[in-house]
């Protein structure tokens, strides 16, 4: 008797100090949001896919394309602009690390930036 | 017949169960393991879905991203220890950080914070790092110590006052503001260089210098006094009181042990990202308090594992690699951690209410 009154009384209880909540809920509880996290996990899976947007800086659009984690990206259409040359896709909006299509792979969703060299007349 | 303690203890003891409490057994361990069943199906679904998710390359990159977010994890678990929180760790990381990589700069980089200053030595860049963790996590520990404030509300208030210092300090010097990037080769290579490899897969130093860290925290939580006194005042500190323990130097040594961990998080993740700003830690402790949750590190206070804190951190870790490897949107990771954070708590919860 001496030793049970001991354990309850060395445990204040902390953060569920004064929780008077039945462990059937609890139980219940636990179960609802499993099946939910199931639920989401499989939804998000299906619908999963990151998307590889292409900025054209001024040249005809591309169409953006959705893809999986590890792909490559497919070389696109090449965009056309009046008075300049297509100078490459790069990852970053001040043109300076270039996209290597036959090595990167996607790892998240991706915005390519087209860069235009002027033409000479 | 002979009483066994431990493992085979407890085999002897569920063997001379009868049949109901069997059955009660059964129901106990599933529903308490609930989460670690499903996430261990889940990390197999994955692997099935995509194979490269536990080839070496993906598997060493697992063990580096826990191994970045291990020491943050192991300090916030004194704290939660201690019927606590800090919401002030993510800040303290981003500070150390900064101030870690704003001293270890490359010489010859043009934007470099503080110009005239020579390469310094990497282990007074770490001490000093250590330092200010160790200060801070101090005047976490007083405050909630000696003024009895609930330390929700004093981490909370240090981690914004440490924000504001951050950006007031990424405007010295030759800064103004930037990301600070281009870092000392030395220091790179000492945190982000290797010795060892597995296959063709390099595994980077810090993993090893966060081994040693775990290894040292271990001690200190199973093997000092303080260790045993941080215990007894996390499950009641006024029986700690009665027994004889300091409580007020107890909180305030595990804020500050908390600190240091942080500082050396920080140092470890300077060097980790390579380029740190403003944002650099930031919302850090959510993640390292969801991996103690999930460690069985318990809110009643008093109770949680080492060994708890390394499985929740790589838990972590494996579910958002693996999350990115069925492509499912960053934004969309969020729903799920939060759903895996209320599993793990109400679980907690759960096994405190049925032992009463």
């Amino acid at each position: 008797m001496n030793a049970d009154t001991m354990q309850t009384k060395k445990d204040a209880g902390g953060l569920y100090q004064n929780l008077r909540v039945p462990v059937k809920a609890l139980n219940g509880f636990i179960f609802v949001c499993l099946l939910l996290l199931l639920l989401v996990s499989v939804v998000l899976t299906l619908r999963g896919g990151y998307t590889v947007s292409f900025c054209t800086n001024g040249g005809t659009a591309v169409d953006s394309i959705r893809l999986r984690y590890g792909d490559d990206i497919p070389f696109p259409a090449v965009p056309e602009r009046t008075g300049y040359r297509f100078g490459g896709w790069y990852t970053d909006p001040d043109l300076t690390v270039r996209w290597n299509f036959a090595e990167d792979q996607i790892e998240q969703a991706t915005i390519l930036y087209a860069a235009w060299i002027p033409e000479k007349k | 017949m002979k009483e066994k303690t431990g493992f085979g203890g407890r085999i002897q003891a569920f063997k001379s169960l009868e049949p109901k409490d069997r059955r009660l057994w059964y129901k106990e361990f599933f529903i308490n393991n609930s989460l670690y069943l499903f996430l261990f199906a889940a990390i197999i679904a994955i692997e099935i879905v995509d194979p490269m998710f536990l080839s070496v390359p993906s598997i060493v990159n697992i063990i580096s991203l826990s191994a970045a977010n291990l020491p943050i994890a192991l300090g916030i678990a004194g704290c939660i220890i201690l019927t606590g929180t800090d919401l002030s760790a993510g800040r303290i990381v981003g500070f150390t950080a900064c101030v870690a990589a704003s001293l270890l700069q490359a010489s010859g980089y043009p934007n470099k914070m503080f110009p005239g200053l020579a390469t310094m030595p990497i282990w007074l860049v770490f001490l000093i790092v250590v330092a200010i963790g160790a200060l801070v996590g101090t005047v976490n520990g007083f405050c909630t110590a000696k003024f009895h404030l609930h330390p929700f509300i004093v981490t909370l208030a240090t981690q914004l006052i440490l924000y504001g210092v951050l950006l007031m300090y990424l405007m010295n010097g030759n800064n103004n503001g930037q990301s600070i990037s281009g870092l000392d080769a030395g220091y790179d290579q000492f945190i982000k260089g290797s010795f060892l490899k597995i296959g063709k897969t390099p595994i980077p130093n810090f993993v090893f210098y966060v081994m040693i860290i775990t290894l040292i925290m271990w001690f200190i939580w199973n093997k000092t006094k303080f260790g045993k006194n941080m215990f007894a005042v996390g499950s009641n500190p006024e029986a700690a009181n009665v027994s004889g323990v300091n409580v007020t130097a107890t909180i305030i040594l595990v804020f500050m042990l908390a600190g240091i961990m942080y500082g050396v998080t920080g140092f470890i993740e300077a060097a980790r990202i390579g380029s740190n700003s403003a944002t650099t830690g930031l919302n850090y402790e959510l993640d390292a308090i969801a991996a103690c949750v999930i460690g069985g590190v318990s809110f009643v206070g008093g109770i949680g594992k080492i060994r708890g804190v390394i499985m929740g951190v790589v838990l972590l870790r494996i579910i958002f690699v693996g999350l990115t490897f069925l492509s499912i949107d960053a934004n969309m990771q969020y729903v799920i951690k939060g759903l895996i954070i209320l599993i793990a708590c109400a679980i907690d919860m759960r096994k405190y209410l049925v032992r009463k």
